[in-house]
């Protein structure tokens, strides 16, 4: 299984090296593939820049006439968003499944309409068997979760009696119970315990419910942000409370993560690569359409930054990064 | 037999000079924005050739599904509205009723008549709660509501946890096949049952605002509250069964989303918007932030112009970061519009 995902990664990244530097012929010259993008948060989030950036990219690249739009974190204006493509003409739609079947009916009518449907940043828990999408392109939340969990281990030496604070966005949704997932799996066997709390997205707001929570729980010796907007605030949180220095990581990066990693305050974050998450669906829809190529689910992020090998991801922050 | 408080409510509202022709003008107003609005979309589909795709089938059944919804919340903030009050919790409203008829129904497993009975008590007592403090306890409704609305986003959370993870949880609502179909199933082409469920909704609200007494009692405690007490009004009932009617438009707005998309997120409660959105078609489609002023017919016209917008704006491949500029500029200036005409009102 892990051969295989590992082949289809090597034939997708040849892919796109061939499509940008060896291919005969121009953008301009190609059939326009009409593909709509639809963002499942909200407009101004930092961790989305990299994927728009990624998915117009691609856009430019291949030809495409993309519709890029948020969902506004609503399942409901998500299934709406993908009927509208449907309506459209749409050649592909490329969403997110936050929830496990909201989404199910509207994508089994783009798939009865003959659109390409490609799932990005979250997918079904079931995968393929839970949604009829073709392919998702994203981080594999268990996995990832593993290895941060071991870093601050294997980093920070946590060991029985350690308590580390989960914090994420919204708990109820698949990456966060994954993730957690992830995180516990090695957590537990070397005897750490953890509990989770919601932040929303509001780096404000997250900050106060953070330090709140490290006030009220002096139990708790280390903390791994499940999101963005956590990790972003763990260190700030941690000084409002008076606890400075405490063993930290988590997810994603930002400008201000990278910061923390760089100065070696947080310890690493799991990088799900959301360029990535914008530029593969985008290129995946154009080649189906016009050669037949079926697109292929694609593991993002399991890439681990740590000061050791932060440099390129702070300077391309907020484009690439 | 018809009271002095009636008649003063009917005089008021109908057959005041001034009253009646602004009144008119209001429901005009929004009509002849509406058919304008239709008139662009329907000239951009022949200068482009089609390309357009806003009355496409596909395109009308997305807007047959989402507009009912944004209309029969905003059908019940808009009441509140005339009868002078706000109401900004019906996002919890809408998303708690949700989640109680979805556990009832499933981890109870009580039969769904039952489930939908507790739901819509559910959304009674919050009305009520939000009315008795507004009424009786004379906190402003913009406070008493926005405590509610915290209140609600709390109770959304407890009552959505996952006992396996002990979290709060998205929750599947999955109902019997024929109750599915009859609440928003497909009728014809891009007709759904939702527009039959918000015609049957504006049909009784337009009854009770313009042909029962309640009405003439809402116009009034909305359009002067001092006056209406004089004539004999009860204002703080009047104001109690029109904060139930919106809780209960919430609710049932609700169902008809939870129905439709089978599950149910704990997070629309927090980051919808719903509350706004409702309050916004309510402005836009005439009635006043004052009280007093308002229709139905207005109402449902805003909210489908609200949702018209952001649809065409998809359509038209707009750039993202304008979306929200969009919409709240035409929110402005229906507003600003509204304004206007309450000075004139005045003078």
């Amino acid at each position: 299984m892990r051969r295989r995902n590992m082949f289809k990664a090597a034939l997708s990244s040849a892919s796109v090296v061939a499509a940008i530097s060896g291919s005969p012929v121009v953008a301009q010259e190609l059939e326009t593939v009409k593909v709509t993008f639809i963002q499942h948060c909200c407009s101004g989030a930092t961790f989305f820049q990299p994927m728009q950036f990624g998915a117009e990219e691609a856009a430019r690249l291949f030809n495409v006439e993309l519709t890029y739009v948020n969902a506004d974190g609503d399942a409901a204006r998500a299934a709406n968003l993908i009927e509208t493509a449907i309506a459209e003409g749409q050649d592909a739609v490329i969403p997110t499944i936050t929830v496990p079947d909201a989404l199910d009916e509207a994508v089994q009518k783009a798939k009865d309409a003959g659109l390409i449907v490609i799932v990005q940043n979250i997918d079904d828990p079931m995968g393929s068997a839970g949604n009829a999408r073709d392919s998702f392109v994203g981080q594999n939340f268990i996995a990832s979760g593993a290895i941060i969990g071991q870093k601050m281990i294997d980093h920070y030496g946590l060991k029985a009696g350690d308590h580390c604070l989960l914090p994420v966005e919204f708990p109820e949704l698949t990456y966060a119970i994954e993730r957690a997932q992830g995180v516990q799996s090695a957590l537990e066997p070397a005897g750490v315990t953890s509990e989770i709390i919601g932040t929303g997205t509001v780096d404000a707001e997250a900050l106060t419910i953070i330090s709140q929570a490290l006030i009220a729980n002096p139990k708790i010796t280390c903390a791994i942000g499940l999101g963005t907007t956590p990790t972003t605030n763990i260190p700030d949180a941690a000084i409002e409370a008076g606890r400075d220095g405490l063993p930290n990581g988590g997810f994603d990066t930002n400008p201000k993560i990278m910061e923390n990693i760089m100065a070696g305050i947080t310890v690493g974050t799991m990088d799900q690569q959301p360029f990535w998450q914008g530029y593969l669906p985008v290129m995946f829809a154009a080649y189906e359409k016009r050669y037949g190529l079926k697109a292929v689910d694609f593991d993002t992020g399991n890439n681990l930054i740590e000061a050791s090998n932060g440099d390129l991801a702070l300077k391309w922050g907020g484009t690439y990064r | 037999m018809e009271t002095n408080a009636d008649r003063a409510g009917r005089r008021y509202r109908d057959q005041s000079g001034l009253w009646a022709r602004f009144k008119a003008f209001q429901a005009v107003s929004i009509v002849a924005v509406s058919i304008g609005f239709m008139g662009i979309l329907v000239l951009w589909t022949v200068l482009t050739g089609g390309d357009f795709k806003f009355f496409t089938a596909g395109n009308l059944s997305v807007l047959s599904q989402q507009i009912p919804i944004t209309a029969i919340a905003a059908i019940g903030v808009g009441i509140l509205m005339i009868a002078g009050e706000f109401d900004i919790s019906v996002a919890g409203t809408f998303t708690l009723v949700a989640f109680v008829i979805a556990i009832t129904a499933g981890d109870w497993a009580l039969p769904l008549a039952v489930a939908l009975l507790i739901g819509l008590c559910v959304a009674v007592m919050i009305g009520l709660v939000n009315g008795w403090i507004t009424c009786w306890l004379g906190i402003p409704s913009f406070i008493a509501t926005i405590g509610m609305m915290f209140f609600l986003r709390g109770a959304v959370r407890f009552v959505s946890v996952n006992p396996e993870t002990d979290l709060p949880d998205s929750l599947l609502f999955v109902s019997p096949e024929g109750f599915k179909t009859v609440m928003t199933g497909q009728v014809a082409g891009p007709i759904y049952a939702q527009l039959f469920w918000l015609a049957l909704v504006a049909v009784v609200a337009y009854l009770i605002l313009n042909r029962h007494r309640l009405g003439n009692h809402i116009y009034t405690a909305g359009g002067n509250q001092n006056a209406a007490v004089s004539i004999g009004v009860n204002v703080r009932r009047t104001k109690l069964v029109a904060f139930v009617i919106c809780a209960l438009t919430a609710g049932f707005a609700g169902l008809l989303q939870a129905t439709r998309i089978t599950e149910i997120e704990p997070s629309y409660a927090t980051i919808s918007g719903l509350e706004l959105k409702a309050i916004a078609a309510a402005v836009v489609g005439g009635v006043s932030l004052y009280g007093g002023r308002g229709t139905i017919i207005g109402i449902i016209l805003g909210a489908a112009m609200i949702d018209c917008v952001d649809n065409v704006l998809v359509l038209l491949n707009a750039p993202e970061t304008i979306f929200k500029g969009i919409l709240g500029a035409v929110i402005i200036l229906a507003v600003v519009l509204n304004n206007i005409v309450s000075r004139r009102e005045v003078s």
